[in-house]
């Protein structure tokens, strides 16, 4: 009896080991009995993992990871992409010509490149996906400039605008929306309504990394390299997307080791993780400027924050050492007058940097007429009227109360000068205050954020001015529609080149230091820790961080 | 042996009077900036904030807003749903089945996420939190009043006032619901303890109130500000334990109210 019992008791826990050696074999293809091969310093690397804030919601370019990854020509690549100084370089064409006057660029594509399913790419497939983009997608404001797509021949194609914006029209092609990434036409063209289909064959593209498997219990998205990728294979052979919830999950996963690096478009770890960080000596922080900023814009369409000299006296009023402690410890210091952020093209280094001057910020209030004549400690308008300052903060689930916090200390800091200014109370989810901001623009004093998508695209002035163009009829996002304003934007869009383009955003700084248009709140430092103790040869993209195109192509084992 | 409320209830008559006198008893205007990120010293006993604000009476002045809260929604809660749960057993035949499949229907709505739901569409005020909690909540007590109101209803005292001709509206404020004070009252602290709770998980969340101090908020941005992951245990802790310490107290005087009855 003693004897069966024992026969049993070893069946059970032979079976439990089986269950239990079952349970680990992973998705990840790696050995787990430690009989796995160390790796060779200096080789490919077997599989990176890799923590984001995104969502693996469908199987198909509208996918959350897909479309931020596709920024970066991930899975399906643009025809250019940005360098690690966010310049715009060749991707999936060999090269590309902006015509003299900047109204058409011509695309230049190797022969010989592949989908993923092993076809070959055609002209008919880039013109395709344009034509998609154009009249079915409607992208943002920049890309309905294109006027027409021509296939040239075999391996060039022209694109057609309607002004001269074809430098700018690229800048933003490597950003656009949702789902406008390059189709097979095989695939794709028949079609009714793109964003229903779904699976693994939506999920073809032509970027070095071709979609494996989703694991949705562990929240896991797997992609192999594309060995036929037309610039060679990557040399990481493997990338685990971890997604996660919020910063806070992405900080645990580096304590337990989980990832080596983190993706996240545009929005590092903020420097309050920093201390957290250190601790982890397989890490590098990945310390990058952001190339946007949280700011402070004002309505030009209402009569007080229209008036310049009210706007100087705000900016005289803040007390940016707080600002920009608040916005990211001691990794956020006070930027220069203008908004565009260091490491941005456009930035001009000689304009002062932001201090508080509450005298100054009184002096002009009273020069201006704006004084307080009823006693009450509060400032009246010119005609003696009760001047009250409404002051929006932005609504941002990523960003939790960041604004609100910002908002709370410049309402401190105008009542300290005698303006009444007094909390948005009713901007409490996201259509609030898109409503409030971009679509009625009935705020007064809005505490917001350039982001650095935007900063890289087309500079922050994207946000402030309420149209633009060469033909002065696109409608953006802002208020201030000064001649002079629109005409400087205008250039911006209008640039043919590179220098015209970086000549125009220094021209915009300086208008935006003079006029007071909008007040950067910090230069914000993030975070985009990667591990340097297991491998080597990381590429920075400026502003992203680590996980870029080119470290797909340089990284090593150790 | 004789019930000691105040040795159950002395740390929420702590709190009543740091709510009341918060103005006298916080070392500063809970609303002045100063240095940021100061760990506990002598000028600012628990730290200041991301924006220089003095931690402690940032506490201090957030015992009232949640003690508004949780007294304020549980007084409304629980009146509304006493009435509410004695007119469904007064009444009984379809009003009773009406009013008891509105309270079954209130009572499968899960009340937290739709105070979250409702704070993200409403402006951010107290009263409209004070609001939304007492929208999700009546229905636990409007159910128990009614139980008890039922039995009540068939004891001889009300079969009598009936008889002599008394209207349901005088029956039940004057005779039914004072003899379910006992329950009434234990369903208050409760409704108290978990409006607070709640206040404190959407203040938490970054619902809350705007112009507020709460201990949610002060969470809120504890959490926020990495102060969970660098150790700054002087910001996240203290609301945690007022939070506590509070809804411990409701429970424990209500379990004086119920060795009382």
């Amino acid at each position: 009896m003693k004897f069966l019992k024992q026969f049993f008791g070893f069946l059970l826990c032979a079976a439990m080991t089986v269950s239990l050696a079952a349970c680990g074999a992973s998705l990840d293809g790696t050995e787990s009995s430690g009989q796995a091969a160390a790796p060779v310093s200096g080789s490919d690397v077997e599989l990176l993992h890799v923590g984001c804030i995104y969502e693996f919601d469908v199987e198909s370019p509208y996918c959350d990871l897909i479309k931020y990854l596709s920024y970066d020509s991930f899975l399906y690549a643009n025809l250019v992409r940005y360098d690690a100084d966010n310049e715009v370089v060749p991707c999936l064409c060999e090269r590309f010509e902006i015509a003299e006057d900047g109204t058409a660029v011509t695309f230049y594509f190797k022969e010989g490149i592949r989908w993923h399913d092993g076809q070959p790419l055609t002209m008919e497939d880039i013109a395709f996906s344009l034509n998609l983009w154009l009249d079915v997608l409607k992208p943002s404001v920049a890309l309905r400039y294109m006027k027409s797509v021509e296939v040239l021949d075999e391996t060039s194609i022209r694109v057609n605008m309607q002004s001269s914006c074809a430098y700018v029209f690229l800048r933003h092609m490597i950003m656009s929306s949702s789902g406008c990434v390059i189709y097979p036409k095989h695939i794709w063209e028949n079609v009714e309504d793109l964003k229903s289909f779904t699976g693994k064959a939506a999920m073809i593209g032509c970027g070095p990394y071709q979609y494996d498997a989703y694991d949705s219990e562990a929240k896991i998205a797997y992609f192999n390299r594309f060995e036929d990728y037309h610039e060679g294979a990557p040399t990481i052979k493997r990338i685990a997307f971890h997604l996660y919830e919020s910063p806070e999950s992405v900080v645990m996963a580096y304590k337990n080791r989980e990832i080596d690096c983190m993706f996240q478009y545009a929005a590092g770890l903020a420097g309050t993780y920093v201390p957290a960080l250190q601790e982890l000596d397989y890490l590098d922080t990945g310390e990058e400027i952001n190339l946007g900023s949280p700011i402070l814009v004002f309505n030009f369409q209402d009569a007080l924050t229209g008036d310049l000299e009210f706007r100087k006296a705000v900016y005289y009023a803040l007390d940016y050492d707080l600002l920009a402690a608040a916005n990211g410890g001691e990794y956020c210091v006070p930027a220069g007058k203008g908004v565009i952020s260091p490491g941005n093209i456009g930035y001009v280094q000689d304009l002062p940097v932001n201090r508080q001057d509450t005298a100054e910020a009184n002096r002009l209030l009273d020069a201006a007429g704006y004084t307080d004549k009823n006693g009450d400690g509060f400032r009246e308008n010119r005609d003696g009227s009760e001047m009250k300052i409404l002051v929006s903060p932005a609504y941002s689930p990523s960003k939790g109360t960041l604004y609100q916090r910002l908002a709370e200390v410049v309402i401190r800091d105008l009542q300290n000068v005698g303006i009444n200014a007094y909390f948005d109370e009713k901007v409490s989810n996201s259509d609030a205050w898109r409503a409030r901001f971009s679509q009625d623009k009935n705020f007064q004093i809005a505490i917001t954020a350039c982001s650095q998508g935007v900063a890289i695209i087309d500079t922050v002035n994207q946000s402030l001015v309420e149209k633009a163009g060469a033909d002065g009829t696109l409608t953006w996002n802002g208020t201030n529609n000064t001649p002079e304003y629109v005409e400087i934007f205008s250039k911006i869009i209008d640039s043919r080149n590179p220098e015209e383009y970086a000549a125009a955003a220094a021209e915009s700084q300086r208008y935006l230091a003079e006029q007071m248009a909008a007040v950067s709140l910090g230069v914000e430092r993030m975070f985009y820790p990667y591990n340097t103790a297991d491998y080597t040869d990381w590429s920075f993209r400026s502003g992203n961080g680590a996980f870029s195109y080119d470290t797909w192509f340089t990284l090593k084992t150790k | 042996m004789k019930y000691n409320w105040w040795k159950r209830g002395w740390p929420l008559a702590v709190l009543l009077l740091a709510a009341v006198f918060a103005g006298p008893l916080a070392p500063w205007d809970p609303w002045e900036m100063t240095a940021p990120f100061l760990r506990p010293c002598w000028a600012h006993p628990l730290g200041t904030n991301d924006i220089g604000q003095d931690i402690l009476s940032e506490l201090i002045y957030g015992a009232r807003t949640s003690l508004l809260v949780g007294v304020t929604a549980s007084l409304a809660v629980t009146a509304f749903g006493s009435f509410y749960g004695a007119c469904a057993a007064w009444f009984g035949g379809w009003t009773d089945r009406l009013m008891m499949a509105l309270i079954n229907v209130a009572l499968a709505v899960p009340s937290l996420p739709l105070v979250i739901v409702l704070s993200a569409f409403l402006d951010r005020s107290v009263w409209n939190l004070i609001l939304c909690i007492c929208l999700t909540s009546w229905a636990g007590t409007a159910r128990v009043v009614r139980a008890r109101a039922m039995q009540l209803r068939e004891t001889g005292f009300i079969r009598s006032c009936r008889a002599m001709g008394c209207g349901p509206l005088y029956t039940i404020l004057r005779h039914l619901l004072p003899n379910l004070k006992e329950l009434i009252f234990t369903k208050g602290l409760l409704s108290a303890a978990s409006a607070m709770l709640t206040e404190t998980s959407v203040s938490y969340l970054g619902l809350g109130p705007l112009t507020s101090k709460s201990w949610g908020t002060i969470l809120n941005d504890a959490f926020r500000s990495g102060g969970l992951f660098n150790g700054y245990w002087w910001w996240y802790l203290p609301p945690l334990a007022c939070i506590s310490l509070t809804v411990f107290s409701f429970l424990s005087l209500r379990g004086g109210s119920e060795q009382k009855g």
